[in-house]
């Protein structure tokens, strides 16, 4: 019968430790008188015990001695917890606190950004306040002007008094048309003007909202980062 | 004094009793350490963690042999280690520093010449490249019986694992072993070889 590979392998290393029966052991030894590739088998196996016997001892790097310092009881150290275990709630609060930050600033952000009610209306109808600038010069135009004209960054006139007593001179009178010269003088300073930064108190505006964007950017990034962090420390 | 008298005095908080136990046992529980993790620093890491968890719980101790106690705390924390961060160090040449024959004399055979004393130390490095190509179970089991000389039943106390156990993973790793150092050929010295 022939012996599969991991039983001959377990034969073998337990004949050559004495640890076969007498009737095992007497079946094996007829078989390795029959078998060279068996007796090659077992020589092979012979030679590696025989090596790794031989390993010489490793040299001792020092001393193993216990100091009593070494030795204290474990209980009258002071004890800390596992890195883990203090590190996942300390992540976890950070989380919450980085992010109800973020949730502040943008509700600050969205509070203070809110346009007066009056440019609000000015920002629904850009389109209306071009076409009558291009009009021959009336009521509806001086209205019209006068509504818009929050918005310019020239200075603004009263609110109310008709533009055209500002620009009185240029005209001859109720009847003439703006003269092509004075489009360009307005028109580009009130359309394309952004209605939320025109919204602005003076010319601070622009760094202040971009610091709102900042703080926006900077602690939704590190609230995104903790909760990955901590999600990957629970597990 | 006799080594029951030693843990009996150890029992009752001689630190001095114990570490004549230390002296008497550093050496197989370093080497059985050095063994199976294949590093030294991380050897004598786990030597001195053995000898501390030793004689904290001595009360533990039951008698029989204090040997097995030793090794079968000294394996299992090799065993932690090794599955822990799969610690499958490739053991190189610097790690064979100090086995440098002007420092440890006593490596040096009677009477053997450089050459000899040059080619025991490569097999040597040869075989424990082998030993640590084993998984840990099959590492841990033909370190305690081929090295330390454990009987399977003295293997199979300190491992906690039934004697046929021991004698199956005992013979797989004799056989992966000694594939290894076949594949090796011709780098292993002549005298050596298994072919």
């Amino acid at each position: 019968m022939r012996l599969g590979k991991r039983k001959r392998e377990e034969l073998l290393s337990a004949y050559l430790d004495g640890e076969l029966g007498a009737d095992e052991r007497a079946r094996l030894e007829a078989r390795l008188e029959s078998d060279p590739s068996l007796r090659e088998e077992l020589d092979g196996l012979r030679r590696t015990v025989a090596l790794v016997r031989d390993l010489p001892p490793a040299p001792l790097p020092r001393n193993f001695i216990l100091s009593p310092g070494m030795v204290a009881p474990a209980r009258h150290r002071p004890r800390s917890l596992p890195r883990r275990l203090v590190a996942v709630p300390r992540m976890a609060f950070s989380t919450l606190v980085v992010g109800l930050l973020f949730v502040a600033v943008l509700l600050g952000d969205w509070l203070t950004g809110r346009p007066p009610a009056a440019v609000r209306v000015a920002v629904t109808m850009p389109q209306a306040t071009v076409v009558i600038r291009e009009m021959p010069m009336g009521e509806a135009g001086e209205e019209t002007f006068a509504a818009t004209a929050p918005t310019n960054a020239a200075p603004s006139p009263p609110e109310g008094e008709p533009l055209a007593a500002q620009t009185a001179a240029p005209y001859a009178g109720p009847t003439a048309t703006v003269t092509p010269a004075a489009t360009p003088t307005v028109a580009p300073t009130s359309t394309p003007t952004p209605p939320v930064m025109g919204a602005e108190p003076g010319p601070a505006g622009r760094p202040s909202r971009l610091w709102w964007r900042i703080a926006e950017v900077v602690l939704g990034v590190a609230t995104l980062s903790l909760a990955a962090a901590s999600l990957r420390a629970r597990r | 004094m006799d080594e029951a008298a030693l843990i009996s005095a150890a029992r009752q908080g001689r630190l001095d009793a114990f570490n004549d136990l230390v002296l008497a046992y550093q050496q197989q529980v370093y080497n059985l350490a050095y063994r199976i993790l294949g590093d030294p620093a991380a050897a004598a890491d786990a030597t001195q963690e053995t000898f501390i968890a030793a004689y904290r719980n001595l009360d533990r101790f039951r008698g029989g042999s204090f040997k097995s106690y030793l090794l079968r705390i000294v394996a299992n924390r090799c065993y932690d280690e090794l599955r822990r961060h799969k610690r499958r160090p490739t053991t190189s040449f610097e790690d064979f520093g100090e086995m440098d024959a002007e420092a440890n004399p006593a490596l040096v055979n009677g009477g053997e010449g450089p050459e000899e004393y040059a080619e025991r130390q490569e097999m040597a490095r040869v075989i424990q490249a082998g030993i640590e190509s084993l998984s840990p179970k099959l590492r841990v089991v033909l370190v305690l019986a081929d090295v330390e000389g454990l009987s399977y039943q003295e293997v199979a106390e300190v491992v906690n694992i039934p004697p046929g156990t021991v004698k199956s993973r005992l013979a797989r790793a004799r056989a992966r072993l000694r594939d290894y150092l076949r594949a090796q050929g011709e780098l292993l010295p002549a005298r050596y070889r298994l072919e």
